[in-house]
């Protein structure tokens, strides 16, 4: 096995599901993002957002709906109430901010958060984890931590947010769209 | 008899010097007036000047207001693109990970 992990099945496919069968969430799943400071100062490249709802409207106003990336994000961020996204790459390895991580663990608390994937690569010592925080049938909010030999990304969502568009971006935006499989 | 009235009349209008506390009075009064036409004349430039002050004023900080807020917008907008870009990645990392367990399934029991 190349995976060790405590996956259940079809989960994410299953979570992407829930969302965009939802399309009009209440979401307000309120997570106060750390800074990871601690890793600002290692990282070659630093990205920290966030953006609020007053934020996003204005951001949206930039869209141009003729575009059709563009058209794709408005769509995505209308409803959302925020975005906030961290992400490090590294020039070498560096050290997982477990502080960090376990205070932010700490307000994913059940059962409002449930854990969507927990996966652990040893081959490429990688761990992915998708929370999605929710109310009865409903989402509302996301949090998804990604961490890689060089690279630590943390984004956390609130709002309406549709899952399957936000993932179908990739390959508009000026992002190269990934090979799906390995 | 007539004689005297005109006697009289030429003595009553002959050209007599005014006397000098009229004189000063007569001066001053005039002064007055002069000082307060002259200072609603300069009044008005300096009202007008103070109004547009004000409206270039609030024109200006208009402007640099909505330049500002113009700015944050660009930059909020130049923030979302980044942001959602990282997000498609890292839910498609995601996706991956979930993939590639599946694969593993099939493939390896």
């Amino acid at each position: 096995m190349r995976r060790a992990p405590s996956y259940q099945g079809g989960w994410f496919i299953c979570a992407a599901r829930l969302v965009v069968c939802l399309p009009t969430l209440a979401l307000g799943a309120d997570l106060r993002l750390p800074d990871f400071d601690s890793l600002r100062d290692k990282a070659s490249n630093s990205v920290v957002i966030s953006l609020d709802e007053n934020l996003l409207g204005m951001a949206g106003q930039f869209l141009d709906p003729s575009v059709p990336g563009d058209a794709q994000a408005k769509s995505v961020i209308k409803g959302l109430k925020s975005i906030e996204v961290r992400s490090f790459t590294f020039e070498k390895s560096y050290p997982v901010p477990i502080a960090e991580i376990a205070a932010l663990r700490a307000q994913l608390t059940p059962p409002r958060w449930q854990q969507a994937i927990k996966t652990h690569s040893e081959n490429d010592h990688s761990d992915v984890d998708l929370f999605i925080a929710a109310e009865g049938n409903q989402a509302q909010g996301l949090l998804l931590i990604v961490s890689e030999p060089r690279e630590f990304t943390v984004v956390s969502i609130s709002g309406a947010i549709d899952l399957a568009k936000l993932h179908s971006l990739e390959g508009h935006l000026g992002v190269p769209k990934m090979p799906t499989g390995k | 008899m007539s004689r005297d009235l005109e006697q009289d009349l030429r003595q009553a209008l002959r050209a007599v010097n005014p006397s000098p506390e009229f004189t000063n009075r007569l001066l001053a009064g005039i002064t007055t007036q002069r000082r307060a036409a002259t200072s609603i004349r300069r009044l008005w430039p300096r009202q007008t000047v103070a109004a547009a002050s004000v409206l270039v004023a609030l024109g200006l900080g208009w402007g640099a207001y909505h330049h500002q807020q113009r700015e944050r917008a660009l930059q909020a907008h130049v923030e979302l693109i980044k942001a959602l870009a990282i997000t498609s990645r890292s839910l498609d990392r995601a996706y991956q990970a979930v993939h590639s367990l599946d694969t593993d399934k099939v493939h390896g029991g």
